[in-house]
């Protein structure tokens, strides 16, 4: 006799979807956290009074979470209380000159067309061949199943959209930009948001060219911080019978005649579950808690061929003042033509970057009540490697945050460097071994066209029978929405195969 | 030689020129791939190379 009819291992953001969902349909779901904190990178932890968020910073493209909360009895914007963003985003160019980009496309268009008309013009046609898109996605890609050939089919009649715009397909997101924009200073300002699908802008393909205009849809924080959405799952969950153990590491997926029969935790402990759902990533899930032998030998081919995504040290700062900071994500670009040049020339050979560039949460501009007492957090998400060429990430993290800070005084933030009262550094490695996500990879696997849809690991195990795969490493990929798609599509295909 | 030799002969060698047009054409194909590939500019040719190598893993991240 079964333990629970379903064990999920993690309590990510795709774990908790999933197994709040299974728990909905009448399934006992245990939910196994190695952490003493739900949430994996979609979370955020207290230090002297200052709350930080772990990993993702801020919400957009919510349609899927609302899905989930429809089907759990309720709504998104009841069970999380959203504070729109608004500007998107501020922009730091390289000359010293800053705008400011809001939500509405019209009003982006008038910031644009101070740099150049031209590009004003052609961001609105941008704009809405991208909402054109992102509805055909949203309908068709995000919430469907991609394990072969005739899902991917079925995926496109539900999108038919998608396919009017080939160009992306067949192209990079900086031909895609370069395309579109006359601008020097425009195109600097959509650099960055190629890292969001942890490429650089001559590897991520054209499609991600929607991630330029995506916040244009909406950008949230959800009050409380990013914790607010895992803690809203887990409650819908929990009010189904769903279980959530925390500090439960599940070391081994118990696999018999190629069917899953329950996990085994670091304490010895045994649960037997006739259905495993896991949000571990998939490589570590496959090649160490299911163990090689159990995978058929093209699939542990494929599965030890796929990358790991782009990982990067987070600089957490508890200030006694006002930055002069006016949004809440504030982008410090460089060139796509630098960004490239990180990336082949410093990152894959394991060297940190030259000139700076980061992307700044300013997490208390939207929740003041994250910080006590006219104080206030920031989040500075910085760019390495997670192996480097030379010493180590303990070694070298202290001097890393210290040019970090000397950066932004000077440049940006002026006193910054005088009224930080918090410091912390999370480095690649530290994400690894505290969130066990590995080489700190924050997307789980890269992001390319060649780790997507049929060739990312699929949602239904082809491998072993029972398994079911949710989080960052399998379709659609990396970032809250996609995981919490992740955790339906996964919940889905559940329903459909174990009755 | 008689003349029914030479017309095997001839057979054969029009034989052997069809079998090897399909390697032509194909070989045609690949230069002139290789030709535009070359014409590409840095961003591009980065972008197909990544693709590329992943070419030989594409089966078993299908059946994974």
């Amino acid at each position: 006799m079964a333990d629970y009819d379903v064990v999920v291992i993690g309590a990510g953001c795709g774990g908790l979807t999933a197994g709040a969902l299974l728990a909905r349909q009448g399934r006992r779901v245990l939910v196994l956290e190695q952490g003493e904190r739900i949430g994996g990178c979609c979370s955020t932890f207290e230090k002297e009074g200052y709350s930080f968020d772990i990993g993702a910073t801020i919400l957009e493209i919510i349609h899927p979470l609302e899905k989930a909360f429809r089907i759990l009895g309720s709504t998104f914007q009841e069970e999380v209380e959203l504070i729109p963003c608004d500007p998107v985003y501020d922009v730091y160019l390289p000359d010293g000159s800053r705008f400011s980009y809001p939500r509405s496309v019209e009003e982006t268009a008038e910031v644009i067309s101070r740099l150049s008309p031209e590009d004003a013009r052609n961001w609105i046609r941008f704009a809405e061949k991208m909402s054109n898109f992102l509805d055909s996605a949203l309908e068709g890609f995000f919430l469907s199943p991609v394990n072969n050939i005739y899902d991917m089919l079925k995926m496109l009649r539900k999108g038919p959209g998608i396919l009017k715009h080939p160009d992306l397909f067949f192209s990079t997101y900086q031909s895609v930009i370069e395309r579109v924009f006359r601008n020097l200073q425009v195109r600097q300002s959509f650099s960055y948001q190629t890292f969001y699908c942890g490429l650089p802008p001559a590897l991520a393909p054209g499609i991600f060219a929607f991630l330029s205009f995506s916040e244009h849809y909406g950008v949230y924080y959800p009050r409380g911080g990013m914790i607010a959405i895992p803690q809203a799952l887990k409650r819908r969950g929990e009010k189904f019978g769903m279980e959530v153990r925390t500090s439960s590491r599940v070391t081994k997926v118990l696999v018999r005649g190629g069917r899953v029969c329950g996990v085994e935790l670091a304490d010895g402990e045994e649960i037997a579950s006739p259905v495993v759902v896991s949000n571990v990533n998939a490589r570590t899930l496959y090649l160490e808690v299911i163990g090689e032998e159990h995978l058929p030998w093209l699939a542990r081919r494929g599965i030890r061929s796929c990358q790991l995504s782009i990982s990067a040290p987070v600089l957490f700062l508890g200030l006694d003042y006002a930055p002069p900071l006016q949004a809440h994500h504030n982008l410090l670009v460089v060139s796509m033509d630098h960004l490239n040049e990180y990336w082949f020339d410093r990152y894959k050979k394991g060297m940190l970057p030259e000139k700076f560039f980061s992307l700044i949460c300013y997490s208390t501009f939207s929740d003041a009540t994250l910080a006590a007492g006219g104080c206030h957090a920031l989040n500075v998400i910085l760019s390495g490697p997670y192996a480097l060429r030379e010493g180590d990430w303990e070694s070298v993290k202290m001097e890393v945050a210290e040019r970090a800070i000397d950066n932004l005084s000077e440049k940006f933030i002026p006193g910054l460097a005088d009224h930080i009262k918090v410091m912390e550094i999370a480095t690649p490695l530290d994400y690894e071994r505290r969130l066990l996500m590995p080489q700190g990879g924050f997307l789980g696997l890269d992001m390319d066209l060649f780790h997507s849809t049929v060739f990312r690991p699929a949602s239904k195990s082809k491998c072993v029978e029972g398994l079911y795969l949710a989080g960052s490493s399998t379709h659609p990929g990396g970032g809250v929405p996609t995981v919490v798609a992740s955790g339906i599509i996964a919940a889905d295909l559940v329903d459909i195969y174990e009755n | 030689m008689k003349i029914g030799e030479i017309k095997d002969i001839s057979a054969g060698a029009i034989g052997g020129l069809k079998r090897l047009l399909p390697l032509a054409v194909l070989a045609a194909i690949l230069a002139g791939l290789a030709f535009k590939y070359q014409r590409l500019d840095l961003s591009k040719r980065r972008f197909i190379k990544h693709l590329a190598r992943q070419l030989p893993y594409l089966p078993g991240r299908y059946y994974a």
